[in-house]
């Protein structure tokens, strides 16, 4: 069961860079999918510690269906972070509380594609493997929401392809409210419904995109190249340049944009 | 479009079990190699029998044209014939257990208490504060500076050499525990919060677990240590063990007996360090160290090493 996320004037300060986010306002449906955009340090990673909690110290609120609780949320990370001894099957079991322990996992080790490896070490994996672990640990007490913190960004371009498409069926198999940091505007395009733009350090938001493109989208659709150039525009406003658009990503075969 | 054909499953790194037996198997040269490096990897251990090996061989010469004075250090043939009658009349093994035993206990408790208390400095920031202070402090005490004391406490008995050699176990099993504790990557620890893992579930499946190489150089240090104490301890104010059979050698005048022991001693603790380093193996086959590399992998490597 999905939760709707409310963010209302959250306020981020590190004693030594001072504020790196807010005052930041965001309103996000159950089951949606929401990328969020924006210079580096622009606080959109804290924003997600903030939101499971791995940072308690902060102003405003966060809330679950309007209601301040304890909300079943989990998070994959940049890194797959999987514990090195575990084998992937172990890694899972480690954090799943559902009852039917095992079917659960076996049905999602099926569904990201690596039921052949679930006795497999981390070390045995390739990176693109060992980042679809954690995604399926992520999902694996069905969580209300989902937050991924670039998670794709250490690896190559056409994994990092493959596993967008994999993202994009996994939300449609489970819709689950999620929230994914990226630096990749094509990777927000292809698997999100609302792309959020933030401002560079303090993160604020400056422009919230609604992406109504059928999935699975195709990456040279028009309609996302012209998304594409807004957002790059929305970048090039709060960075000062358009050169936040990410180092190689799945579409550096399509045309300039803006 | 299905979960299965989107994503890279098996295209960039085939299963773990597979990959090794289809590389090898197709080609005549890959059969060579990897029968050579079999053979290699076979005559390795036989290495270490070279300098025992060449040690013999000199002590023998040095015997045989005089150099070496056989009141001191006997012959090679003497002490084989002393180890075979202190074996068959019973007295090397019940010397030899009552050695093990002693070791067994202080070593057992030792283990325990420095894994333990290692776990909880470690991981408790209170404990820490409170505690380790305190335990840095005894360590600086050497092992043997606790005898006076353990004997008046404890008496001349198996208690005290038990204790001393408890004592002596402990404080590198609790350094290392303890290191490798707070060396605990800060981004599990993470993950294990932002999955609300419980306190014993973050302890038992990831600190611990983490902090298990360490853990074990600790445990290898303090085997070698225990042989090391329980032979003093027996030598200094013991009535049975291996260090009365070697203290007897020297004040009877038998350096037969006195360099057999040696040799058992000798046996003996570099066998216990092979069993540790057995389960370190074992425990450890997760990390991806040079220790766990294949051989062939770390000759080319060493070999691509300039001079």
């Amino acid at each position: 069961m999905s939760a709707a996320i409310s963010i209302r004037d959250v306020r981020k300060s590190f004693p030594e860079v001072g504020p790196v986010l807010g005052p930041l306002d965001l309103e996000i449906e159950p089951a949606t999918f929401v990328s969020v955009l924006g210079p580096s340090g622009c606080g959109k990673s804290t924003l997600l510690r903030l939101i499971i909690g791995l940072d308690t110290d902060h102003a405003g609120e966060i809330l679950f269906d309007g209601e301040a609780r304890d909300a079943s949320v989990s998070m994959a990370f940049q890194e797959p972070r999987l514990l090195p001894w575990r084998s992937v099957r172990a890694n899972l079991q480690l954090v799943c509380e559902t009852a039917d322990r095992e079917q659960t996992i076996d049905g999602l080790l099926e569904l990201v594609g690596l039921h052949e490896f679930h006795d497999a070490l981390p070390k045995q994996l390739s990176g693109g493997m060992a980042q679809r672990v954690s995604l399926a640990r992520a999902l694996v007490n069905e969580p209300e929401v989902m937050l991924l913190d670039e998670p794709f960004s250490a690896l190559d371009a056409m994994t990092r392809m493959r596993l967008q498409d994999a993202l994009v069926h996994i939300h449609q198999a489970r819709p689950t409210t999620t929230l994914l940091v990226t630096h990749d505007i094509d990777e927000a395009l292809v698997t999100s419904d609302r792309v959020v733009v933030l401002a560079d350090r303090p993160g604020r938001v400056v422009e919230d995109i609604a992406i109504a493109v059928p999935r699975p989208r195709d990456r040279t659709d028009a309609r996302l190249i012209e998304l594409k150039a807004r957002i790059l525009r929305a970048l090039g406003t709060v960075d000062g340049t358009a050169e936040t658009t990410p180092a190689p990503s799945s579409a550096s075969a399509e045309p300039a944009a803006a | 479009m299905s979960a299965t054909s989107s994503v890279d499953a098996g295209r960039s790194t085939p299963a773990p079990s597979r990959s090794t037996a289809s590389g090898s198997a197709s080609h005549p040269s890959a059969h060579a190699a990897a029968r050579s490096s079999s053979r290699a990897r076979r005559a390795l251990p036989l290495l270490a029998l070279v300098l025992p090996v060449l040690l013999v061989i000199v002590w023998q010469l040095g015997v045989s044209t005089g150099t070496f004075k056989t009141a001191i250090t006997s012959t090679p043939g003497q002490v084989v014939a002393t180890f075979f009658k202190l074996a068959t009349n019973g007295v090397l093994l019940e010397e030899l257990l009552s050695t093990v035993s002693r070791i067994a206990w202080g070593f057992g408790i030792g283990l325990a208490a420095g894994l333990s208390l290692g776990i909880l400095t470690g991981y408790a920031r209170t404990a820490d504060r409170a505690i380790d202070p305190s335990v840095r402090a005894l360590n600086a005490v050497p092992a043997v500076g606790w005898i006076p004391f353990l004997i008046l406490a404890l008496g001349i008995g198996d208690a005290s050499k038990i204790a001393l050699i408890a004592l002596a176990t402990f404080f590198p099993i609790y350094v290392n525990t303890y290191a490798g504790i707070r060396g605990t990557d800060q981004k599990l620890m993470e993950l294990a919060g932002a999955y609300r893992l419980p306190r014993s579930r973050i302890i038992r499946n990831v600190v611990v677990p983490a902090a298990l190489p360490q853990i074990l150089v600790g445990v290898r240090i303090a085997v070698a240590i225990s042989w090391v104490v329980a032979t003093v301890s027996e030598i200094l104010y013991g009535n049975t063990g291996l260090g009365v059979l070697l203290n007897d050698g020297r004040s009877l005048a038998m350096p037969d007996q006195m360099i057999t022991v040696m040799i058992v001693l000798a046996i003996l603790g570099k066998s216990s360090d092979m069993v540790v380093v057995a389960i370190q193996r074992r425990l450890t086959s997760w990390q991806s160290t040079l220790e766990g590399m294949a051989p062939h992998r770390a000759r080319v490597v060493a070999a691509r090493g300039r001079a």
